[in-house]
């Protein structure tokens, strides 16, 4: 059966179908293909974002033990006038070797607890209550909060990071500025300190000279006190030293790495 | 009678079968043609999603590797670390400052003293705390302790030089008693501490 269809029919045939291939090809396979292309585009965008910061943070990284290899000689080198640690034991050696080294002899000594403090600032929250009883041992002196024990103890990852949150907003420079760290808010010093009375005999030099050497050891050793007295034509010099000291970030302070000696004991205890 | 109005009137020319079939192939062959463009653009635009598909595959493939989650995992941990280092640092500096504000007597601050002492006084003791030097001296002459104290404010070195005048007699217990006639006490505030 042979359709007659008449030339104004065809043509008007041929818009339909023009319409109809146009309007179906744009609707159905050029838009969605459009919409996908532009949406993929759009993706695309955003990982070559990613991409381009993966590619800084792969170079930053490649960098990052050289950087932090700076950081850690930089502060370490601003805590090196700090003790490396506040243990009894070592600082009676090192200190009654400093005596002894300029011939004065020590009659009394005694050492506090270490307390948490900031040179020039009254700060102090030793848990131990800043007694000057004699020396007991070095246990209480690790429990001490101060902001050095945190910050290094955020570095090596030994504690909780409770340094990072609390982001430093002291200035640096003033010394009367702390910022608290801890558990309960309250304002502890940056470093810990311990006080050591000590009552020597020798002469006027030998006492001048101790002043010297402990000026001269380039430690935060503060001379708070001393006085000098004849007693018995013996000159009796009394001096109060307050020591500094923080938790260094590595072992690199060798100040006291001594080895003490094993005591050969005794069979009775009395 | 025509069925409708005649629009293309000179199409209906019956005597022109050849040009008609002309027209027909013409008409089928442009139908045939947007056809075909519609679908080279819409296979352009399929490649060009796919290649932009291949793409992203590629670069989350770079992003997801072993390299950059390690880098990443590498950066943070320095990034925390330079962090604690910075708060460290500026501790230290405080505790640096604060220890430079604090003064430092040595023999040079007594020997500097010592030079602006009058040669009649004699020291019995020297005491110091909180940033004040006491010395407590004996001397002859009635006068020794204001030379003595204006020398010391004059020379600049002291935060501050104070005595409370001078008393008869040396000081009890001291060598020196016997061969002096005033006991007096100087106070001496050193610079650079946190003098109250």
């Amino acid at each position: 059966m042979s359709l007659n269809i008449s030339m104004r029919e065809k043509i008007l045939l041929f818009v339909l179908g023009l319409v109809a291939i146009c309007f179906l090809g744009i609707q159905f396979l050029i838009m969605p293909a459009a919409d996908s292309l532009g949406n993929n585009s759009a993706t695309l965008m955003q990982t070559q974002v990613q991409v381009a910061q993966a590619q800084a943070d792969v170079a930053q990284a490649k960098n990052a033990p050289s950087s932090l290899s700076k950081a850690l000689s930089e502060a370490t080198q601003s805590a090196s006038g700090l003790l490396p640690s506040l243990d009894k034991p070592s600082l009676h050696i090192w200190i009654f070797g400093i005596a002894k080294d300029k011939g004065l002899t020590v009659k009394s000594a005694v050492i506090s607890d270490p307390i948490s403090a900031t040179p020039g600032t009254a700060i102090s929250t030793g848990n131990s209550g800043g007694g000057t009883g004699t020396a007991t041992n070095a246990a209480a002196s690790s429990e001490v909060a101060y902001n050095l024990k945190t910050y290094a103890e955020a570095y090596t990852g030994n504690k909780g990071n409770t340094a990072s949150s609390s982001a430093s907003t002291s200035s640096g420079t003033s010394a009367s500025s702390s910022t608290a760290v801890g558990t309960s808010g309250a304002v502890i010093g940056d470093a810990m300190m311990v006080s050591v009375d000590m009552e020597m005999t020798g002469t006027y030099a030998q006492a001048n000279a101790f002043l010297d050497a402990v000026k001269k050891t380039k430690r935060y050793v503060s001379v708070s006190g001393f006085s000098y007295k004849i007693k018995d034509k013996k000159l009796t010099f009394d001096v109060t030293l307050q020591c500094y000291a923080a938790q260094k970030l590595d072992s690199s302070d060798n100040l006291f790495n001594w080895a003490l000696p094993v005591p050969s004991g005794q069979k009775d205890l009395m | 009678m025509r069925r409708d109005i005649n629009f293309f009137s000179v199409y209906h020319s019956q005597s022109d079968g050849d040009g008609a079939n002309k027209i027909q192939m013409i008409l089928l062959s442009a139908l045939a043609g947007s056809l075909i463009i519609v679908l080279v653009i819409f296979t352009v635009i399929k490649f060009s999603d796919l290649a932009v598909i291949n793409t992203i595959n590629a670069q989350n493939q770079y992003l997801s590797s072993p390299t950059v989650s390690q880098a990443r995992q590498t950066l943070s941990g320095t990034r925390s670390k330079l962090g604690a280092l910075a708060q460290y640092k500026q501790a230290a500096g405080r505790v640096s400052y604060g220890y430079s504000l604090l003064p430092q007597p040595d023999s040079s601050l007594l020997t500097a003293i010592a030079k602006m002492e009058p040669s009649d006084v004699t020291l019995t003791s020297i005491v110091y705390s909180d940033d004040v030097m006491t010395l407590t001296c004996t001397c002859k002459d009635n006068q020794s302790p204001a030379i003595f104290a204006h020398t010391l404010d004059a020379s600049g070195k002291f935060a501050g030089v104070n005595y409370n005048g001078i008393t008869t007699g040396g000081a009890a217990g001291s060598a020196s008693t016997a061969n002096s006639d005033y006991t007096f006490t100087v106070m001496i505030t050193l610079k650079g501490g946190t003098a109250k």
